[in-house]
């Protein structure tokens, strides 16, 4: 899989890979492998098979550090029930923890406040900060970073994949994702402030905003007044395990946002739900068509700053696309981060009881590192 | 916000001393003498307090206050500094019996200033010199002797907790014996000179190891020197401040925790000491001792009710100020309402008044001595 070793790197645009974790790492894998494996917990039990899968996997490696984010937010309206699970999440992740071996081994496990009192997101400095006093003061030790996204609030995520990337731009770093085989509807209610993740524009630029559709059109409203985009090019998830999850979206849209803020539906962008490299396309392609029709195009209109601000509004797997496109193409991230989450015991007892069964295989993709160098 | 639904199975927050237990304590034992500095940075002479202190000390008169047998050993002065250490300490109901004094000799005063207005509000400064008389008042007492430390800790058993806060061949004697009994040790450091072979050994007699982001060796951080990492204790705890806490297992693992800090603190000197003190009582003697086994539910919930306690004594003035003005029954309504409302009740913070009343007139002490620490002056003074 390696294509070379020059300094270069190529975006995921071309080559990229993806796949079960347990088949990539029987040709990728070995001994002297040093793997820093980072993932977020909460109430989430989504978190539980990747570290299933790495205390099987990666036994034999030299070097296995964990970083474990232990999100609480104390602003949730169901944070009894939500730190019950986590709770009961994280006795399941500390008992795999003591499971591993390697030859060095050290566990690092970080709570971190999503909000403050006033409902301003914090979460995103504290990792950082806590990343750098921890593992951050070995990163270039690392032959590996692994990346559980699985039950990562996406502020954090985005924050620490950002952060990993700048300081550490030639190393081999994957995300994990395991997806469960059942419908699992977590409800958000609330969001705090929006903000920006990356250099915001400046006061006068006009901003193109590419948000990448879910469920939370409530959200997008937000985002929305926040950013007073010029104009709006919304991507919406197809193909999809339902193929009529984007129409459905386009639907509930239709009668507030798209139609309010007269956003065409020739603008709407289509992207598949599954793959993040195919979102990650498609951003790069509108960035790179703007600045060839803004080259072509100079004058009156196109002279003034113009920003491209992306939203993952989405799932899991588009999400990822949306991140790995704005740390390409250096885009800003708009984002806003949900206040409450419901999830009903039942669902929650029954996610719980499949990723506890180590049956789970979580998805492998290759964001950057030695498959995206080129042949010099 | 509500914290305590999440990690609080503990009934009470904060248990009475279980019976058959006694604690010892020993390392750094002094007088704080407290003055008060104005925002100019002027120290007021005309008002001081005396405190019994020092890191072992003040835990133990935290402890005795949640009903612990606590006794405190080392040898002091005779003088008026003794004096008034001893009466501090029983107040508390500390046990001081096991203070050996030495005739004629100097017991080691602290000499603090704090201030408790303006922009540098709860900024607090340390001293070894009187600041009337500027005579230096270390302690020129003979250590204890083994065969002094033999008779006086007899009565050690497996029963027997050992709170130390200096590592010396006293401590590390008392060390060895509490271990060798089947006793729980805890060492909180509030100061390494170097990382000399009483330090190691002491780390290494130790269930606990509990000690502050600030203390440094060398001027490198604590946690960052090779004693620190010395085999032995089941737990290392440091406190780190509006950070948090940090807890390191031997099993190559740590956990950094996020705990509610208060906005206002007025002293912060002894905020460690109470924390110690409610984790020591939240987990109880039999947890400290199978620290290993204690479920991480378990001790993060002491840990918090902990943080908590050493928050609201930094509402304070002195080291255990929060133990001279308030009942053990309004402190656990403290810990209380800040889990579940993030805040302490109306009126638990001192007022003006309260604070005022903490310092006390300094009497004339005639001619011959100085009338702030007690020191006989010379006869050419």
């Amino acid at each position: 899989m390696t294509l070379g070793s020059s300094a270069m790197h190529l975006p995921p645009y071309h080559v990229n890979y993806h796949g079960p974790f347990d088949q990539f790492w029987k040709s990728y894998g070995h001994r002297d492998r040093r793997i820093l494996f980072i993932f977020g917990a909460g109430y989430d039990p989504r978190a539980i098979p990747a570290l299933a899968t790495v205390r099987r996997l990666l036994g034999e490696v030299a070097t296995l550090d964990t970083f474990c984010a232990r999100f609480t937010n104390r602003s949730d309206d169901n944070f009894a029930d939500n730190s019950r699970r986590s709770d009961i999440c994280l006795a399941f992740l500390r008992q795999l923890t003591r499971e591993m071996t390697a030859k060095e081994l050290y566990h690092h496990e970080v709570e971190v406040d999503m909000f403050d009192d006033g409902l301003n997101v914090i979460g995103d400095q504290q990792i950082q900060t806590e990343f750098d006093d921890t593992v951050g003061r070995r990163l270039d030790t690392y032959t590996d970073v692994i990346v559980d996204v699985s039950a990562f609030p996406r502020v954090l995520l985005f924050t620490l994949l950002r952060h990993i990337w700048k300081r550490r731009p030639d190393g081999n770093l994957f995300a994990l994702l395991t997806e469960a085989p059942i419908e699992v509807r977590i409800a958000e209610r609330g969001h705090g402030t929006p903000r920006y993740l990356g250099d915001p524009p400046n006061r006068d630029t006009r901003i193109l905003w590419v948000p990448v559709l879910g469920a939370a059109i409530e959200r997008f409203r937000t985002l929305y007044e926040f950013l007073k985009p010029f104009d709006v090019v919304p991507i919406v998830p197809f193909p999809a395990k339902n193929p009529r999850v984007g129409d459905n979206i386009i639907i509930d849209a239709w009668h507030g946002p798209f139609d309010r803020w007269k956003v065409p539906l020739t603008n709407v962008m289509y992207a598949s739900a599954d793959n993040p490299f195919d979102v990650f396309r498609k951003l790069v392609d509108v960035v790179e068509s703007l600045k060839v029709f803004r080259d072509e195009n100079a004058g009156p209109y196109y002279d003034q700053d113009l920003s491209v601000i992306v939203s993952a509004l989405s799932g899991r797997s588009l999400s990822l696309g949306v991140l790995l496109a704005a740390l390409h193409e250096g885009l800003t991230l708009c984002h806003s981060q949900p206040t409450s989450y419901e999830l009903e015991e039942k669902t929650f007892l029954d996610l719980l009881a499949l990723c506890s069964r180590d049956e789970l295989v979580p998805t492998v993709y290759w964001l950057a590192g030695d498959l995206y160098r080129s042949a010099g | 916000m509500n914290r305590l639904s999440r990690r609080d199975p503990v009934a009470r927050l904060l248990p009475p001393g279980p019976d058959g237990w006694n604690v010892l304590g020993s390392g750094f034992v002094a007088l704080d003498l407290v003055h008060e500095v104005a925002a100019n940075g002027d120290a007021n002479l005309d008002r001081v307090a005396y405190l019994g202190g020092g890191t072992a000390s003040n835990i133990l008169c935290h402890l005795s206050r949640f009903g612990w047998q606590t006794a405190i050993v080392g040898a002091i002065g005779d003088d008026e500094t003794s004096v008034r250490l001893r009466s501090d300490l029983q107040a508390f109901g500390v046990d001081t019996a096991t203070l050996v004094p030495r005739p004629g000799r100097r017991t080691t005063t602290i000499v603090h200033g704090v201030q408790t207005r303006g922009p540098d509000r709860g900024r607090h400064t340390f001293g070894r010199s009187c600041l009337a008389c500027s005579e230096m008042l270390r302690s020129d007492a003979e250590p204890l002797e083994p065969a002094e430390i033999e008779s006086l800790t007899a009565a050690i058993n497996d029963r027997t907790l050992l709170i130390v806060d200096r590592a010396n061949p006293l401590t590390n004697m008392l060390a060895d014996k509490v271990r060798q009994q089947g006793g729980v040790v805890v060492f909180e450091p509030g100061h390494i000179k170097a990382a000399d072979e009483n330090v190691t050994r002491l780390i290494a007699n130790a269930q606990l190891l509990k000690f502050s982001d600030h203390l440094t060796v060398g001027g490198i951080p604590f946690r960052e020197t090779p004693i620190c990492r010395t085999n032995g204790p089941d737990m290392l705890i440091e406190t780190r401040s509006t950070e948090g806490v940090r807890v390191l297992f031997p099993e190559h693992r740590e956990i950094r925790l996020r705990v509610p800090s208060h906005r206002r603190p007025l002293d912060s000197a002894g905020a460690g000491d109470a924390f110690t003190a409610a984790l020591v009582a939240v987990i109880g003697p039999e947890g400290l001792r199978n620290l290993a086994a204690l479920e991480i539910r378990t001790l993060e919930a002491a840990i918090l009710i902990a943080q908590v306690v050493g928050g609201l004594a930094t509402l304070f003035l002195g080291a255990k100020g929060i133990a001279y003005d308030r009942s053990v029954e309004n402190l656990v309504d403290a810990v209380r309402a800040v889990l579940t409302t993030g805040e302490p009740p109306a009126g638990f913070a001192p007022n003006d008044l309260e604070i005022a009343h903490f310092f006390e007139p300094v009497v004339a002490n005639g001619d011959s001595k100085c009338s702030v620490c007690g020191t006989r002056k010379a006869p050419h003074a």
